[in-house]
């Protein structure tokens, strides 16, 4: 798969999908009106890797913030891959006074069960 | 919080913002006043003009708020900007501290102004462009000069001595939609406004449109207010995360009063953190399940509540962009306090809401 780099706005933050090397990066913020229509073409990508993924994927989210549709679209994402025929690796940046962001990793990695490593800056 | 709404009651726009300005401010600014033009044929017209208006206005609180002497003296965070609409009219007002020895020379230089007609100001700017007769502050006196000419009627302005050093300057510029009349509001509508709004420790008062495009240009305002400075405050970003959520179920969930989803939001601060209020309209018919929700919700201890969080996030099948309820979840984990709301009833298909947090560092 073609990667793919969609460069982000006020709403969004800067995605590089890359199916190639089973990398995922979503850095900045995101706090879109509609976030279904914005993360479809996101989700479509993702769904197809999933199809034939590499053997090692990783995710990395750098987030300045985001708002609770967001956290929603963060979740299928990871559902997605969980489900996918391929090792794991998230990485979840967040500043360590952060506590919000730390929060949401540890909840993730919590109810997904997945292998999320906490990088704190 | 009555007495601040009553007067910008008929007001269709009405937002007034406390602190520094930066030009990502401006800029958000004059798109939230371009929104609300493009609303109808008979403003139209005036969106060329007034975000320019806005933008000198802005610059002249900037400019003058850089001064070292001031600024040590007094918080940027009293400067004020104000923009008031109704059917009739738009008054910008910005409220700074100037040094009173200033006061004679701006004085005479806005009656100058206001004494000239159209070509002569046109004559007069080049003038001062020519002969480089620029003031202290690097203002040149041209900032005044065009917004005289890009409004068409007198700079109103007003001076109040703080003490025998200082003074408050009002200074408001009116676009006058029908063309004719002069501007129906007093300056001091704005002085009185801004007096209550000190004293009650405002920082942001908004009214108009919550739809989609003005709720953009709304966030993208308080994101500059709340994030873009030098030392990053993680309670700053909940802060503007919660303003984030409150805003969009707004516009998600929210009921058109006047064609349009209407809405008040006031910032104020509290000893220790910040209280936002976010009034807005709900259909009736969602009244009910709104009320048992919040209910519900304030219910729950804060365990109770991450469950319950993480339990509607991993429902698939709903659509992010229509659980507003997820939105109140992420908010009542934030502020560790009730969800404050009272519903008015209105008439049969609306009610207000008015929905009331405090976020306080934990």
């Amino acid at each position: 798969m073609k990667p793919i780099d969609i460069e982000g706005s006020d709403m969004m933050p800067n995605i590089h999908l890359d199916g190639e090397k089973g990398e995922f990066v979503f850095e900045g913020k995101s706090n879109p009106y509609n976030v279904n229509e914005s993360y479809a073409a996101v989700l479509n990508y993702i769904q197809k890797y999933t199809i034939d993924p590499q053997p090692l994927t990783t995710v990395v989210f750098k987030w300045q913030f985001f708002n609770s549709a967001t956290a929603k679209i963060i979740f299928k994402i990871l559902i997605l891959l969980r489900g996918a025929e391929t090792e794991l690796q998230v990485k979840w940046y967040a500043d360590k006074d952060f506590r919000m962001m730390n929060e949401k990793g540890n909840e993730l990695k919590e109810l997904l069960g997945i292998n999320l490593d906490l990088v704190q800056e | 919080m009555h007495q601040i709404y009553e007067p910008i009651e008929n007001h269709n726009l009405y937002l007034s913002y406390f602190g520094s300005f930066s030009d990502t401010a401006t800029s958000d600014l004059m798109d939230l006043v371009q929104a609300f033009l493009s609303e109808d044929e008979t403003k139209r017209p005036f969106q060329k003009r007034l975000p320019f208006i806005v933008a000198e206005c802005y610059q002249n609180l900037v400019r003058h708020g850089q001064i070292e002497e001031l600024s040590k003296r007094f918080k940027s965070s009293e400067d004020n900007i104000q923009i008031a609409a109704n059917e009739e009219e738009i008054n910008i007002t910005s409220i700074n501290v100037i040094e009173r020895e200033r006061i004679p020379r701006l004085t005479e230089a806005i009656n100058t102004i206001n004494s000239l007609s159209k070509d002569e100001l046109r004559e007069y700017r080049m003038l001062i462009l020519n002969t480089g007769s620029f003031s202290k502050k690097g203002g040149a006196g041209l900032g005044l000069i065009e917004m005289a000419r890009k409004t068409g009627y007198p700079i109103r302005y007003k001076f109040v001595d703080i003490d025998d050093e200082y003074a408050r300057f009002y200074m408001t510029l009116d676009v006058v939609f029908n063309g004719q009349n002069k501007p129906q509001t007093p300056i001091e509508t704005y002085e009185k406004l801004y007096n209550e709004q000190v004293l009650d420790r405002f920082i942001f008062i908004f009214k108009g449109d919550f739809g989609e495009e003005s709720n953009e240009n709304l966030l993208g305002l308080l994101e500059t207010k709340y994030i873009e400075n030098e030392n990053l405050d993680f309670h700053e970003v909940e802060r503007f995360q919660i303003l984030v959520e409150m805003l969009q179920n707004v516009a998600k969930h929210g009921a058109e009063h006047k064609g349009r989803i209407e809405g008040t939001l006031g910032i104020k601060l509290t000893p220790t953190g910040q209280q936002i209020v976010v009034g807005n309209y709900i259909p009736s018919a969602k009244r009910k399940f709104l009320i048992d929700y919040l209910n519900e919700i304030n219910g729950l201890d804060s365990q109770a509540l991450k469950t319950r969080y993480l339990k509607e996030m991993s429902k698939l099948n709903d659509s992010p962009d229509h659980n507003g309820g997820f939105g109140l979840l992420q908010i009542a984990r934030l502020v560790k306090h009730p969800l404050d709301f009272v519903v008015h009833s209105l008439d049969e298909k609306k009610h207000f809401l008015s929905f009331q947090v405090t976020h306080e560092p934990s």
